[in-house]
């Protein structure tokens, strides 16, 4: 594939993506304001997350990454502004960073 | 404070743009170290527990934090099975229904 088709491609794939994405986020925002709380529809996201995350999880350093960063997001989660989460990503890649650095 | 709202959407707009875009221009012409790719190599692990983590097992109620034990066994459940069978709308579907499942039997 030449160069210009490959823009065109990409174009093409990210207009056809972006178009299902915000048609889906109007349509999130409509019947999600509709949907009763009690549905607990909201655990769908942590439920995606784990779909996307099992995956991943290949090697010890990555489980070890996980865990890490687990428990820090639990410990710091009430912190303001979302830190716990930063603090945790950064947690858990540290951990993964020098548990694959012994490996070698 | 209505009619900053135009110039602020086009800076978020550019904002993002540039640091998104950034990544992109660099990609071919940044060579990265080795120890930049391993440790790049860890965000997912690193980012999907801390956001899943919270969201599963905590439940806020009025200030107060309790554990949500309806939610984290679902999400164990799910989890097992993403593991056994990679296949995505069946995790989320069988998540979805292990948690109706346990607040209809244990409310």
């Amino acid at each position: 594939m030449t160069g210009p088709e490959k823009t065109a491609f990409y174009t093409g794939a990210g207009a056809l993506m972006w178009v299902v994405w915000q048609t889906s986020c109007i349509l999130g925002v409509i019947l999600g304001a509709a949907a009763p709380e009690s549905w607990s529809l909201d655990f769908a996201v942590p439920l995606t997350f784990i779909a996307l995350l099992a995956p991943a999880l290949k090697d010890r350093p990555g489980v070890a990454a996980a865990v890490a960063s687990g428990f820090i997001a639990y410990a710091a989660h009430p912190l303001p502004h979302n830190l716990g989460l930063i603090l945790a990503s950064i947690g858990g890649m540290s951990t993964g960073y020098l548990l694959s650095g012994r490996e070698k | 404070m209505a009619d900053l709202f135009w110039p602020s959407m086009i800076l978020l707009a550019a904002g993002t743009f540039l640091l998104r875009y950034s990544f992109i221009y660099l990609m071919d012409k940044v060579e990265m170290p080795d120890s930049v790719q391993r440790l790049l190599r860890f965000i997912p692990m690193s980012v999907l527990p801390a956001i899943i983590v919270p969201a599963v097992a905590i439940k806020s109620a009025a200030g107060i934090y309790t554990l949500d034990f309806h939610r984290i066994t679902a999400a164990l459940a799910a989890f097992l099975i993403a593991l056994k069978t990679k296949n995505m709308p069946l995790t989320i579907a069988a998540g979805m229904f292990t948690l109706w499942l346990l607040k209809i039997i244990w409310p």
